[in-house]
This record gives structure tokens, C-alpha cells and sequence, in this order.
């Protein structure tokens, strides 16, 4: 077997490895996760509404929405976001963040934190941008041209950018996140096939 | 420094060809005509396949158009279920790295097979998942399943970079 092949096999099998032992762990830190988004998005909200009406609640693995001005009576029907759909891609983001071996820690340390810090980011709007269209009659957010450019924005995220976003990010972050004061002069040495080098 | 810029040129260039694709291929898998003649004949296929392959694992199935059964657990089949959408990232990715329309090829050959064929196994554990332990069919369907297909669709890509693109010259 080539030894680029048997690298690569490596990095899957770290990389299953990986995911498969953070994926308990993703289950237990979900409903603060969720906490937490809901927590942003409100901060965010408040000054989007006025009045003020919708708020998120995280409870357990969905992220609620509440409305003031609706009294909560047995039998009204609560819209939600499933915790699965809005951010299931951390996990793969940190397996590939965790994979490749020859990194320092400090790098895969700072690529994380960035890495992280924009799949949150992403996750609050799309939470945000969820909200505007949720306090709507579905069928009138059905209607209205924005209502259709979100639907066709929703199925766009959920079935290709959520996904894709962690790879890109991934790619983007080994290419230009140096490690040290060394890493750094030779930062923009690489080439456009440089970044394979590392998932050996 | 100055053998850079058209590196980075070429970067940008592969990055602007990559996206322009997505959102084609993207449009193009949600019109009507794209959906009836290839997304749902497709979806019927793996719903064909799969309970053929169910029967022989001994996995009593029935199909019905995409909709497939075993005992105690229904799944239908939808085009994102098919994988098509993960091909199509594939596909954006081959076309916009440097490389001959011949290996373009290989490698759109290479990656749907391969692509494919790991969805073809994921449908059938889905299944199996479905009738036997249901309480994990979620987490399968739609956190495991989802980054390993295409965590796979990388790693196809990566494996033919290396093996089949040789240097490319403008």
C-alpha cells in the first residue's frame, strides 16, 4: 500500500476515533450549548424587535420560542429548532481540528478557538434569521418573497452548508493560523496542495 | 514573494469556482425537472436496492416507490438521502482544483462511486439501526451518518489530488 494511501487511513481512522468519543460528550454539553445560543440570540433580538416579543429558551436538545404577547394555554403549539439540525457540525469540526498528527497544541489550540468561535457565530444567525420567519403564519412566510428566499436559505444551510462549513473552515484555518513566531515567517510559503502535508 | 501572487491568484480563482458551482448545482438539484428525472428515479433505485439487499441480510423488506419497510420501522427515501447533494460538493471541489478534464473525470468517476457507495451502506444500517435499536436512529441519521458521508467525500477528494492530478500546467 503507497504510503500517501496508508496516511490517509490513518487520518480517517483518527479522525472516527475521534468523533466517535466526543459524540457522548456532545450529548451531555447540548443543552447548555443551547442555553447559551438561545442566551446570544435574545441579547441580539432585543434590540432587533420592538416590542420586544419573541424569546429563545434552550430546553433540553431544542431551542424554543416564546412569545409574550401569546398566552402559553394547554395545547398551543410551541416552534422550535432542533438542537440535531442547528449545530450537530461542531462535532465534526473539532474531529477534524483533533485528526491530523504533527501539530503543535497551541496551534490546533488557536485553530480551534477561531473554528468554534465562528460556528457559533453562524449558529446565532442562523437562529436569528429563523426567528423573523418563525412569527410568521408558516404559509404567509411560504408567500412572501422573502419568506420563499428563506425556506430556499434554510434547505441551502441544512443540506449543503452546514455540512461543508466545518471542511472549509478546516482548510482555510491550517492554511493561515501559524503556531509560533517560526510558523509564522513561513506562513505564506504554502501552496495550494501545502495543507495536505498535515493530515499526515 | 513574487511567486505568490499567482499562487494566490490561482487560489482565489479555485475558491470563486468552487462556490460558483455549489450554488449551480444546488439550484439546478431543486428545480422540477432535475428532481423528477434524476433525483426521484434515483431515490428509487436505492430504495430498490437496499430492500433487495435487506431480503438477502434476512431483513424481511418491502418497498414501495421510496418508501422502505421491515418489520416495525418505515423510512422513505428522500433526494437528500441519496447523497446527490454530497456529490455535488465533490464535484464543485474536483472541477475547481487545477487539474486536466481527464483527471476531472477520473475523479468524478472515482468520488460518486465512492460517495455513493457509502451511502448505499448507510441506508441499510440506517434500516437495521431502525428495527433494531430506534432510539438511536436520530443521532445515526442525522449526526453520525451526516459528517462521516462527508468527512468520506474529503478524504475521496484528498486521495485523488494525490493519486491522479499530476502538475498541472496553465
Amino acid at each position: 500500500m503507497p504510503s500517501k494511501t496508508k496516511a490517509l487511513l490513518t487520518f480517517a481512522g483518527r479522525f472516527l476515533l475521534v468523533f466517535f468519543l466526543i459524540l457522548p460528550l456532545w450529548f451531555v454539553f447540548t443543552p447548555t450549548y443551547n442555553r447559551l445560543l438561545a442566551f446570544s440570540a435574545n441579547i441580539v433580538l432585543s434590540f432587533t424587535e420592538d416590542p420586544h416579543v419573541n424569546t429563545l429558551m434552550g430546553w433540553k436538545h431544542d431551542i424554543l420560542i416564546a412569545r409574550s404577547d401569546t398566552p402559553l394555554v394547554r395545547g398551543t403549539k410551541l416552534q422550535a429548532f432542533t438542537g440535531y439540525l442547528t449545530h450537530f457540525n461542531l462535532l465534526l469540526m473539532v474531529a477534524l481540528v483533533l485528526a491530523p498528527r504533527r501539530i503543535e497544541w497551541r496551534r490546533r489550540g488557536k485553530i480551534m478557538g477561531i473554528a468554534l468561535a465562528f460556528l457559533f457565530l453562524s449558529h446565532v444567525l442562523y437562529l436569528l434569521i429563523g426567528v423573523k420567519f418563525f412569527q410568521q403564519p408558516e404559509l404567509e412566510a411560504f408567500q412572501s418573497p422573502a419568506g420563499r428566499l428563506y425556506v430556499w436559505g434554510t434547505n441551502f444551510y441544512l443540506s449543503v452548508v452546514s455540512q461543508l462549513l466545518p471542511v472549509l473552515l478546516w482548510m482555510a484555518l491550517y492554511r493561515t493560523v501559524s503556531g509560533g513566531p517560526e510558523a509564522g515567517s513561513r506562513r505564506l510559503e504554502g501552496s495550494v496542495r501545502r495543507w495536505r502535508s498535515w493530515v499526515r | 514573494m513574487r511567486r505568490l501572487i499567482p499562487q494566490r491568484v490561482s487560489l482565489v480563482k479555485a475558491y470563486v469556482i468552487f462556490f460558483a458551482c455549489i450554488l449551480s448545482f444546488y439550484t439546478l438539484l431543486r428545480t422540477s425537472i432535475v428532481r423528477e428525472y434524476v433525483s426521484e428515479p434515483l431515490a428509487v433505485a436505492f430504495a430498490s436496492v437496499s430492500g433487495l439487499m435487506l431480503n438477502l441480510l434476512s431483513l424481511k423488506a418491502t418497498v414501495s416507490g421510496t418508501m422502505l419497510r421491515v418489520e416495525g420501522f418505515a423510512a422513505q427515501i428522500d433526494d437528500v438521502c441519496t447523497g446527490i447533494f454530497v456529490v455535488a460538493i465533490y464535484l464543485s471541489a474536483v472541477l475547481a482544483y487545477p487539474s486536466r478534464p481527464k483527471e476531472k473525470l477520473k475523479g468524478l468517476l472515482l468520488g460518486a462511486s465512492a460517495i455513493l457507495g457509502l451511502n448505499f451502506i448507510r441506508v441499510l444500517s440506517l434500516m437495521y439501526i431502525g428495527r433494531y435499536i430506534p432510539a438511536l436512529f436520530e443521532t445515526a441519521h442525522l449526526l453520525v451518518w451526516q459528517s462521516v458521508i462527508i468527512f468520506s467525500a474529503l478524504l475521496v477528494w484528498i486521495y485523488w489530488t494525490e493519486r491522479f492530478v499530476g502538475a498541472f500546467q496553465d
